[in-house]
């Protein structure tokens, strides 16, 4: 059976790609705009705040797998830590987590798509589409997931990155000064605001028993996210230099208009180019989660993820119908973030130290036996 | 099998005795039956007059059978290989084998006074209506060896020996077609090729169920992992250095008698656009050719959908330098850009289905009036503008480049669909339609072996022999992908030392 299983597991270095793939997701259009509500030209040093908490985050990750010694996901370890039924009402939470989390990156894509190329076209076009899409990709297997992930990180980086250096032959390198202008509590407000710019690495909890060596991924783990820190530090380095500190106020998604900056003698307006492109950073976190949701549900109540998954992608079709205005969109965007942020500050630290202390006691208490024999 | 199967299945009525067979053979004209009473010897030959080489069969056979029986006093079946020399007569009871390979050119020898054994001479003429040689004309490379395989296969396993020259190539027969009964070998070097691979491709190519194989690209078909995918699973090439390049690798041969076109395999969407004459040339001109040929194969794919997508939706990307011309070659058009695209796509396509079905000389002919002439109308008459022309035409060049013919053909197919994403959702449509190649690219396998390795699952060091082709030192190593048993193909620390400045 292990022997048959090892077929569908990935190399621990992919764990860059599925980590790193599923953080940088439709956020990084517009981070700049809310970060700058809250530190103004110094969200560089909330950035690099929030990408140390992340770090650690991962680190706690790891570090409960290998406490928990047999558990090889959430799933698993919701049950061992906090019993049968606590576990389940946790586990199912988990489960609409991630369906959340497929349901918002779709919609906002969505949003963008429908503001900036096709303002008349319905979201069921475009939400049909790609739920179809979805499914086949998630119908071969994790090991198909995180061959889009592959692309998701490879393709994005080779074609949109490069557009966004263009806009530095406008720079002004003065936009940064005085540094540390704000306090520290703002920066801290500023490091809140951008950990959901972070999230995606959570997934790794439901997809770690798929990672062949699983304790060998940390360092791929750790540099995927320092990776996504590296390219939050451009885009906010870009956007410093090339906005002034009032205008990144009303610029909705200021990457996408950094986007309109570069210029070739044969095409103009690249940010139909990076929009069109974005399917391929988009759809990698919709898979991933997808796949995750349904196989949360086949660890819980066993049930087959050929079944489960059908009806989970209908629900997110129905679902993405009924968000039409922007208000709509970003509450339910604010909501996915907020429950996002305290399982993440929240659940990962408290499941640590748990696993700590139960390995602990457990640990004295079989220290304890030995003394007595 | 189809669902009617359940209505023919009935017992086959095979025949039971010899009379009984000779009795079903004879209704055809070309069975000849020959009887002799030589010196009371009465023995008869039967054969297809059609298989068997009469030249053979007289200076062979009947010369010293009517000569040399006559000295014996008792002669029976096995005293024959005394006097015919015929390598290896066979002597058999078995009326099934003898059917078998009757129908393979063989004669059958029996005599009266011995009605349980009878013998087999093979006089099969091999050659008789193939050609001889084949100048590989369809994979045609300037420099290196232009032999490519013929229909026989005999022919084909000696061209295949004469290169590798290690007892450790082996060839396996296996019999396919329950008509045609066609001889099928899989060729690979032991000690080379990865067992679990080999065991795949035997056991799949002993399941295959099929009547007659025509040609090896229905083998290709049948053993391919998922049928319905546009791509190729598995090169087939009619070169020979192809096929010896991809056995030293560690990959396996598959041949079939009739056929020129030799499949090999666990393919890799790379081994599709490498030619042999990459290795022929300067790694770096080898190399240099190789990344023209892939991004023709980009442009072939996205041309045309790029084309549509800006034209239709994304007007504002075109950059006021070039919005002139366009308007200007565009103004007469009465059709939107799909349309127009589509007609033009589709003009291409007749032309080319039209020159491989005429004959040469006619062909020529047809390129020239179709491309030129047709090309030059359309745009007179405003049915396509002038940059669409240029563009498609392109296209359809960069689509040939590639070295194998089957993924040339796939390559022309993919852009159809593209071209409706595009028409639906303009640039999003295209990337969609991108995502869903690779997924689907992804998901495909050749013999269990992942198809886009090493690009996915990324093995960095098979990227020496992939988009570029390194010098000779630097691919001393076979592929990992294809789990070969032994590493080196030479030693790479021989041919890499280099010695110091004026040394």
């Amino acid at each position: 059976m292990t022997l048959n299983r090892e077929r569908f597991f990935i190399s621990p270095f992919f764990v860059f790609f599925t980590v790193h793939g599923a953080q940088i997701g439709i956020g990084v259009l517009s981070f700049q705009r809310r970060l700058n509500e809250k530190v103004g030209h110094d969200g560089w040093i909330s950035i690099i705040v929030a990408g140390i908490v992340a770090h650690i985050l991962i680190w706690m990750m790891y570090q409960t797998f290998q406490l928990s010694g047999t558990s090889e996901d959430v799933i698993q370890l919701n049950i061992q830590y906090f019993g049968k039924w606590l576990g389940n009402v946790l586990n199912i939470g988990f489960v609409c987590y991630f369906l959340l989390l497929a349901l918002i990156v779709l919609r906002l894509y969505i949003e963008v798509v429908q503001v900036w190329m096709f303002p008349l076209m319905g979201t069921w076009q475009f939400s049909l589409i790609l739920l179809l899409l979805t499914y086949y990709t998630v119908l071969g297997g994790f090991r198909s997931v995180v061959g889009l992930c592959l692309w998701g990180v490879v393709i994005p980086l080779l074609t949109i990155f490069p557009m966004l250096f263009f806009p530095l032959e406008y720079a002004h390198y003065r936009n940064f000064f005085p540094i540390l202008d704000h306090s520290m509590l703002d920066i801290l407000k500023g490091a809140k605001e951008v950990t959901v710019e972070y999230l995606g690495f959570e997934l790794l909890l439901m997809y770690y028993a798929f990672i062949k060596d699983g304790q060998q991924s940390h360092r791929w783990a750790q540099l995927a996210n320092g990776f996504t820190m590296f390219i939050y530090l451009v885009v906010i380095f870009i956007s410093t230099v090339f906005y002034n500190e009032e205008q990144v106020k009303h610029v909705i998604w200021p990457t996408l208009t950094l986007g309109k900056i570069p210029e070739i003698p044969f095409i103009e307006r690249m940010e139909y180019i990076i929009i069109s492109i974005y399917v391929l950073v988009v759809f990698p976190i919709i898979c991933l989660a997808i796949w995750s949701a349904t196989r949360g549900l086949k660890q819980m109540v066993s049930l087959k993820q050929r079944l489960s998954l059908p009806v989970v992608l209908i629900t997110i079709f129905v679902a993405s119908l009924f968000f039409n205005t922007r208000e709509e969109i970003d509450q339910l965007g604010k909501f996915v973030s907020t429950i996002g942020f305290y399982l993440v500050i929240g659940y990962i630290p408290f499941l640590y130290l748990l696993a700590l202390f139960t390995k602990r006691l457990k640990g004295k208490a079989s220290m304890n036996e030995r003394s007595m024999i | 099998m189809s669902i009617f199967s359940f209505f023919f299945k009935r017992k086959p009525n095979n025949p039971k005795t010899l009379a009984q067979l000779l009795q079903k053979l004879k209704q055809s004209s070309d069975f000849a039956t020959l009887e002799f009473d030589i010196n009371g010897h009465d023995f008869s030959i039967a054969y297809f007059d059609s298989l068997v080489d009469p030249k053979l069969l007289q200076q062979q056979v009947l010369c010293h059978l009517q000569r040399d029986v006559s000295n014996y006093t008792t002669f029976s079946v096995r005293d024959l290989q005394q006097i015919i020399p015929v390598q290896r007569i066979e002597i058999t009871s078995d009326v099934q084998t003898i059917e078998t390979k009757l129908l393979k050119g063989f004669a059958l020898i029996r005599f009266k006074n011995d009605e349980r054994s009878w013998a087999l001479i093979n006089l099969a003429n091999e050659n008789l209506g193939l050609r001889q040689n084949n100048d590989s004309e369809n994979e045609f490379s300037v420099v290196g060896p232009k032999v490519g395989f013929v229909e026989n296969i005999g022919t084909n396993l000696h061209l295949l020996r004469r290169q590798i020259n290690t007892p450790n190539l082996v060839f396996r027969e296996l019999t396919i077609g329950t008509m045609s009964k066609t001889k099928v070998v899989i060729a690979y070097i032991d000690g080379i090729i990865d067992e679990q691979t080999l065991e795949t491709v035997i056991q799949r190519v002993n399941e295959i169920e099929f009547d007659i194989v025509f040609d090896t690209s229905i083998i290709d078909q049948l053993l391919s992992d998922n049928s319905s995918s546009p791509f190729p699973s598995f090169v087939s090439t009619e070169r020979v250095d192809r096929v010896v390049y991809a056995l030293v690798g560690g990959q396996v041969a598959i041949l079939a008698d009739g056929s020129p076109y030799v499949i090999t395999g666990p393919s890799t969407l790379f081994d599709f656009f490498t030619s042999p004459e990459d290795y022929y040339l300067p790694w770096v001109l080898g190399s240099f050719f190789r990344l023209i040929r892939m991004f023709g194969v980009m442009f072939s794919i996205l041309a045309s959908p790029v084309y549509v997508a800006v034209l239709t939706y994304h007007y504002e990307m075109i950059p006021k330098d070039l919005l002139g011309p366009i308007i200007f070659s565009r103004s007469n058009v009465p059709f939107p850009p799909t349309l127009e695209v589509l007609f033009l796509e589709i003009t291409i396509e007749l032309l080319r289905e039209a020159g491989a079905r005429l004959p040469t000389k006619v062909a020529q002919t047809l390129g020239i009036v179709g491309g030129i002439v047709i090309g030059q109308a359309s745009v007179e008459a405003a049915l396509t503008s002038n940059i669409l022309l240029i563009i498609v035409s392109l296209a359809a060049l960069a689509s040939f480049t590639t070295p194998i013919f089957k993924m040339s053909n796939t390559i022309r197919f993919i852009r159809f669909p593209i071209i409706l994403f595009a028409s639906f959702w303009g640039g999003v449509g295209i990337a969609f339609a991108i995502c869903l190649l690779l997924i689907h690219l992804g998901r495909l396998k050749s013999f269990g072996n992942p198809y886009l390795v090493p690009l996915y699952p990324l093995r960095v060091k098979d990227f020496a022999d992939s988009f570029i082709r390194s010098s000779y030192p630097f691919t001393a190593k076979r592929p990992s992908y294809l789990r070969p048993q032994t590493f080196w193909r030479y030693d790479p620390n021989k041919a890499k030392k280099k010695k110091d400045i004026d040394e």
